[in-house]
């Protein structure tokens, strides 16, 4: 896939996820983009650690600081 | 330096807030002298390195010979004729708010920011609205209504992000300070690349009220400036009492028990020379002026980054979400490619990345348990080509800024020397939750005197 080149070369599982959140219109003008931004969120998974008890209560961010 | 022996020595547009304040109460200068000259300076270099969106010259001349007035009637407030720069993503009646966006070029509100509604109640002057990134994600980019902002130190270089308009303004001497709004580093970014001093609070310090969000559980506001005495003083102006940044500066560091983050830049994402070496000897002053100073060990830099960029792009998605299906043709490539991420993660992925920071902000705290203050490195290069897209991407994330937003302490940026290049080295200090009083004190005791981008003397 050449990301820099037009809609139609947008992957068939991204153009459906892309239509389920309702984001066609942005694909069709910025294939590049959206691409670029698809690409970054997997990378971004894969670098987040996993936490060291998956079964841990996320307690809000601010109530740690009070 | 005693206030009069560097008023002798620094041009009027290099003094520090406190410099000036001290020349208005004796009767040396007045305020409307004092903007005369900035709006000169302004006419003159601005054109050049883009640091307004906008300034109203009018206003500022009006709101300073108020100010000559207050003076004349020894009725002056403890900011009285400061003029401040301000993000253009923070609100200030009468200015638009343009966010450096189309999307928002005709939202002019009503009413200021809370944070600047502050410094207005203690008589600073709102001078204009400064570059900033657009929706302060998106740039520096050439695909916007206006300009990105120079770097005063060599204009064809990045002056970092992404209140780059309100640190231009304060290192080429349009202004004695500005504020701005860092989420994963964006006030401590420019004064870095500035060789100014930055500062923000512990997370809700000072309110978000009247800011256009970037990431509400990561911003921040926050203060650029000349001196570590500036920034805590419009800290705790702003902050309205939460903080007393300025209380303890003047006092010894004896005995503070600094945590030195040596990993971070280098193992984890690893400096260059200089700027290692340059850290290395602001810990080895810290020791000379009696603080401990040891090693310490966090958890990897990169984790904290994954864990900012993930809730900021998660957060950013659902203030821009809208507009991105309605309107993607007025955003500027790098704000789609920036926040539309925050579309394709899951709940899933977010859930675990507040696991994750919880965590993190759990290690932290367990490290202040024995240390006071952290030292850290702020940028690990130096400021690359403003018009060079894939080394910014490549530099951009190299930093220790963002574990501070990450888990909310506060933290502060000042420089600490000049590279063999001539440009600006930097460290960082981070403090414990609430505590910005010993920050600025062990801050005070280390900085060096505001040095002046040679360009413009």
């Amino acid at each position: 896939m050449d990301p820099s080149s037009n809609g139609s070369d947008i992957p068939d599982d991204v153009a459906i996820a892309l239509r389920l959140l309702g984001l066609q219109r942005i694909a069709e003008l910025f294939p590049a983009d959206v691409m670029a931004a698809w690409g970054r969120a997997q990378r971004q998974r894969a670098d987040l650690d996993a936490p060291d008890d998956p079964a841990r209560d996320p307690w809000p961010p601010m109530q740690c600081l009070s | 330096m005693a206030a009069d022996a560097m008023s002798v020595v620094t041009p009027l547009h290099y003094r520090t807030i406190d410099l000036v304040l001290n020349d208005f109460m004796t009767g040396v200068l007045k305020p409307s002298a004092y903007m005369e000259n900035l709006l000169a300076r302004i006419a003159r270099h601005d054109p050049h390195l883009n640091a307004f969106i906008a300034y109203d010259e009018g206003r500022a001349r009006a709101a300073a010979a108020k100010a000559d007035e207050a003076y004349a009637q020894m009725s002056s407030r403890p900011l009285e004729g400061i003029p401040i720069a301000v993000k253009d993503v923070i609100d200030v009646a009468g200015f638009a708010t343009t966010c450096h966006s189309r999307l928002r070029l005709d939202h002019v509100p009503s009413h200021d920011a809370a944070s600047v509604a502050a410094l207005r109640r203690q008589g600073a002057i709102i001078l204009g609205k400064t570059a900033t990134h657009e929706f302060a994600i998106g740039g520096p980019a050439f695909d916007l209504p206006f300009p990105p902002a120079r770097n005063p130190w060599n204009p064809a270089l990045h002056p970092g992000g992404s209140s780059s308009g309100s640190a231009c303004s304060v290192a080429v001497g349009f202004c004695p300070a500005g504020i701005g709004t860092d989420t994963g580093g964006s006030v401590r970014h420019p004064a870095t690349a500035c060789g100014l001093v930055g500062l923000k609070a512990t997370y809700d310090a000072i309110s978000r009220d009247g800011v256009f969000p970037l990431a509400f559980s990561l911003d921040h506001v926050g203060v650029i400036a000349r001196s570590v005495d500036d920034a805590a003083r419009l800290c705790d102006c702003m902050s309205e009492g939460r903080t007393q940044a300025k209380r303890d500066i003047g006092l010894p560091i004896e005995g503070v028990r600094i945590g030195y983050v040596r990993h971070f830049h280098l193992e984890d994402i690893p400096a260059t020379a200089a700027i290692a070496a340059g850290l290395d000897a602001a810990a080895v002053r810290l020791g000379k002026l009696g603080a401990i100073v040891e090693d310490v060990q966090l958890p990897d830099l990169r984790s904290f980054a994954a864990c900012n960029r993930i809730i900021l792009q998660a957060e950013a998605m659902a203030v821009h979400g809208r507009w991105l299906r309605e309107r993607p043709e007025d955003y500027c490539s790098l704000s789609r490619r920036g926040i539309l991420p925050g579309a394709f993660l899951t709940a899933e992925d977010l859930v675990q990345t507040h696991r994750r920071r919880r965590e993190l902000i759990v290690r932290v705290d367990d490290v202040f348990r024995t240390y006071d203050l952290l030292l850290t490195a702020s940028s690990m290069e130096f400021p690359c080509r403003i018009d060079d897209p894939a080394e910014i991407e490549r530099t951009y994330g190299r930093q220790a800024r963002t574990p501070f937003n990450v888990t909310g302490h506060p933290a502060m940026t000042l420089p600490c020397g000049l590279s063999p290049e001539g440009l600006p080295l930097s460290l960082q200090l981070v403090g414990k939750v609430k505590d910005e009083a010993t920050l600025c004190r062990a801050a005070a005791a280390v900085e060096l005197p505001f040095a002046s981008p040679p360009l413009f003397a």
